[in-house]
């Protein structure tokens, strides 16, 4: 809502070690057929039908040629009701041991794609499915499937060669953007977010760049916050990424300011209020108009003009209202929303939770 | 179960035949097919034995998933779609592979449906592993009494793997009075185990650690200085074989004022070990730091600037790191090394509070930055 915008500077730092990385931050890359998944979980397409899947145990990325597992299902991709029963039944187990850790449309046929584990601790396994326009469930073949494959490096222990390093990274997010990779993650020790890109192929990767994030609250106090998701966003022109942060803002910053040494302080756009945390966002057309649709842990689906992106004035001072800068609007009939991606130009497909627990993959019209 | 006479031995477990349609006499010895577990491989496979060789011929050039499913269904439930899987003929019978390995202890409905004959209809099971809770919390970190009121995350450990779902669902805190505090931390979807998912991390919800957003202007802190509050971990959280803990965990702490101060390496008291001993280095804080990253944040250079080797060993209450060298120390200039991502309970760093009021001090380097702290061996 216009009249609750507060003025100027609340930032966002961005530091960049685009070139000179130090070998701690080198990434490593590797190709093969079969990928050795330990974990599955967020996925994003490249244009042409790349699939970029993350393994957040191992912190590796694998770009997935999915070769026939993309081709020979209906077009398009149809709501399936207790799609979670139905994947554990599929997969030979109880829906207890099955984790649904995304959903992705191939940007060609239109079939969704879901990552799933299947049990539990060291006998979990990944699975990748495929649901077409019939609305059949087909589970991809890994061996059939090339990759090529990203470490993300872990930070350093200070005393070498012991097994004190408990640390993880946990990637949150992905987006392919004019040829590079951004992945978002998060420690489990460190409360700060590594935003990394990297070129692909990856064969040919300039070992990633590694990105500091700092919030910048309201012009008083520099936080670390982690970017937990994003979504590419061309604002005036110029290719943004529009990041949602667990301190509850919404974010802009340009890509293209992301240089070799740059500092680079990007926009708060919005308060999102309360117990908001964004999970998963989508930038969707209607009536002419650009619209955010965004996910989020306590408030349904949120919709939000795009319009003002490029005007809106920075949020710099405490807000003492739920919410603040660029306005949305709650979408009251898309509930329990846990995984949403943009299905065609007049649809989002949606991971959402019934009331009851029960998971159904569902087809909603843009709102 | 009992083992069949067949070639390969064929392991048949929980067998049993259902009067379904006009299949009610089929069984051992009786000459027809019959479905049998095979757990003799690495991973067992659902196979139907004794298949008259007119069905199996019939049966060639079946490949669709669903034309086999028509054939041999094999479900987690009578009412439940095909698991997917494999099939192969061959040596007088037809073999299932299932695309995951079998669970045990689940029950897995088989129909085989050959062509011109009656269907035969089976409930296959692998035993059931020990069903006994057999994993524990075996510690919280911070283990301090008193916290600061921006505690910043805790530490879960486990005797044993846990499963795959994160658990902040069975972690609660109640305050004094009994009343759970209402979403005290981070609510996530990601990952926050370590690699063997013995450690379990839980952030308290920055949004109510941070001065003047919303969140904390709205709902205040999820702790509060002067107060004392129980932490609990149900036992219903399951570990890595999918058995709840053997008990509830329970931690009763107090909470002081915030810290909002950074770390001050000046503060520290550093105990230096004798030349020509493996004795320990020692060190002491004015406040306890944060267990995961004084395993990993801190260690010791020679006076050459190369890190050592060595065992380190966190005190009571986090307020004292201790290191032991694989080699005896030699007399001489050491540096203990602490590398920039080392903070206190608040996430406070050395030089650089949880918040600072500029953006200058920002890192520029990818590369963690270190401070060193002399030390003298003799």
């Amino acid at each position: 809502m216009r009249s609750m915008f507060l003025k100027s500077a609340l930032i966002l730092t961005v530091v960049l070690s685009w070139s000179g990385v130090p070998k701690a931050e080198r990434t490593d890359a590797a190709n093969g057929t079969n990928p050795a998944f330990k974990t599955i979980g967020p996925l994003a397409f490249s244009p042409d039908g790349v699939l970029f899947a993350g393994d957040t145990q191992s912190a590796a990325i694998f770009a997935l040629d999915l070769g026939k597992a993309a081709t020979g299902g209906a077009p398009g991709a149809k709501a399936i009701a207790a799609f979670d029963q139905k994947v554990a039944a599929l997969l030979g187990t109880d829906v207890r041991e099955i984790a649904v850790t995304d959903l992705a449309v191939h940007p060609k046929t239109r079939n969704a794609f879901a990552s799933v584990m299947r049990g539990q601790g060291a006998n979990a396994q990944p699975a990748l499915l495929r649901i077409d326009g019939a609305g059949k469930i087909d589970v991809v073949a890994f061996g059939d499937v090339k990759y090529s494959k990203v470490d993300l490096p872990n930070a350093p222990a200070a005393v070498p060669g012991t097994n004190n390093n408990a640390r993880t990274s946990s990637i949150t997010d992905m987006a392919f953007v004019d040829g590079r990779l951004y992945v978002a993650g998060l420690s489990n020790e460190e409360f700060s977010s590594k935003l990394r890109s990297v070129s692909y192929p990856f064969n040919t990767v300039d070992n990633g760049t590694s990105v500091e994030i700092y919030h910048g609250n309201h012009g008083q106090f520099e936080t670390r916050s982690p970017v937990y998701t994003f979504v590419p966003y061309k604002v005036k022109g110029e290719t943004n990424l529009i990041a949602g942060y667990l301190c509850t803002p919404l974010v802009k910053f340009p890509v293209g300011s992301l240089k070799s040494g740059a500092k680079v302080r990007g926009t708060t756009i919005a308060e999102l209020g309360n117990r908001n945390r964004p999970l998963d966002m989508i930038v969707y057309q209607k009536g002419g108009k650009e619209f955010l649709l965004m996910s989020n842990n306590s408030r349904g689906v949120m919709k939000i003009p795009t319009a003002n992106f490029g005007d809106a004035s920075s949020i710099t001072k405490p807000v003492t209202t739920e919410r603040g800068g660029v306005g949305y609007e709650t979408v009251t009939s898309m509930r329990g929303v846990e995984q949403l991606d943009l299905l065609d130009a007049n649809n989002t497909i949606v991971l959402a939770r019934s009331d009851a627990g029960v998971l159904n993959l569902d087809v909603v019209a843009l709102p | 179960m009992f083992i069949l006479p067949s070639k390969s031995a064929v392991v048949v477990a929980a067998l049993f035949f259902f009067a379904a349609c006009s299949s009610s006499s089929t069984g051992a010895g009786t000459g027809q097919p019959r479905i049998v577990l095979n757990a003799d491989k690495p991973r067992p496979t659902i196979d139907v034995v004794d298949v008259p060789a007119s069905q199996l011929s019939a049966l060639q050039g079946t490949e669709s998933r669903e034309a086999w499913n028509a054939v041999l269904k094999i479900s987690v439930g009578p009412d439940q779609p095909a698991t997917i899987g494999t099939y192969q003929i061959g040596d007088g019978r037809i073999v299932f592979e299932p695309m995951f390995p079998l669970d045990h202890g689940r029950q897995y409905h088989v129909t085989y449906s050959p062509p011109g004959a009656a269907p035969i209809t089976s409930i296959v099971s692998l035993p059931a592993r020990n069903m006994t809770p057999a994993t524990m919390v075996t510690q919280v970190y911070p283990t301090s009494e008193v916290v600061p009121e921006n505690q910043l995350r805790l530490y879960i450990h486990f005797s044993a793997p846990m499963g795959s779902k994160g658990g902040l669902s069975y972690v609660h805190l109640f305050a004094d009075d009994g009343a759970e505090v209402v979403d005290p931390f981070l609510p996530l979807d990601a990952e926050f185990f370590n690699d063997d998912r013995t450690r379990y991390t839980v952030f308290f919800d920055p949004g109510r650690q941070k001065r003047g957003i919303a969140p904390i202007a709205d709902m205040g802190r999820s702790l509060t200085a002067g107060k004392s509050y129980t932490l609990v971990v149900d036992s219903e959280w399951r570990d890595g074989n999918g058995l709840p803990l053997t008990q509830q965990f329970k931690r009763t702490f107090k909470v002081g004022p915030p810290d909002e101060k950074p770390l001050d390496p000046k503060t520290w008291k550093v105990l230096a070990p004798a030349a020509g001993t493996t004795g320990p280095l020692a060190v002491a804080f004015p406040e306890p730091l944060d267990h995961g990253l004084l395993l990993r944040a801190l260690g010791v250079v020679s006076p050459e600037g190369k890190p050592l080797p060595g065992e380190v060993v966190i005190g009571e209450q986090e307020l004292t790191w201790s290191f032991t060298p694989k080699s005896p120390w030699a007399a001489g200039a050491y540096n203990i090394v602490a590398f920039a991502m080392l903070e206190d309970l608040a996430g406070n760093r050395i030089g650089r509070a949880f918040e600072v009021d500029q953006f200058d001090r920002t890192d520029k380097s990818g590369e963690p930055e270190k401070t060193f702290i002399a030390f003298v061996v003799r």
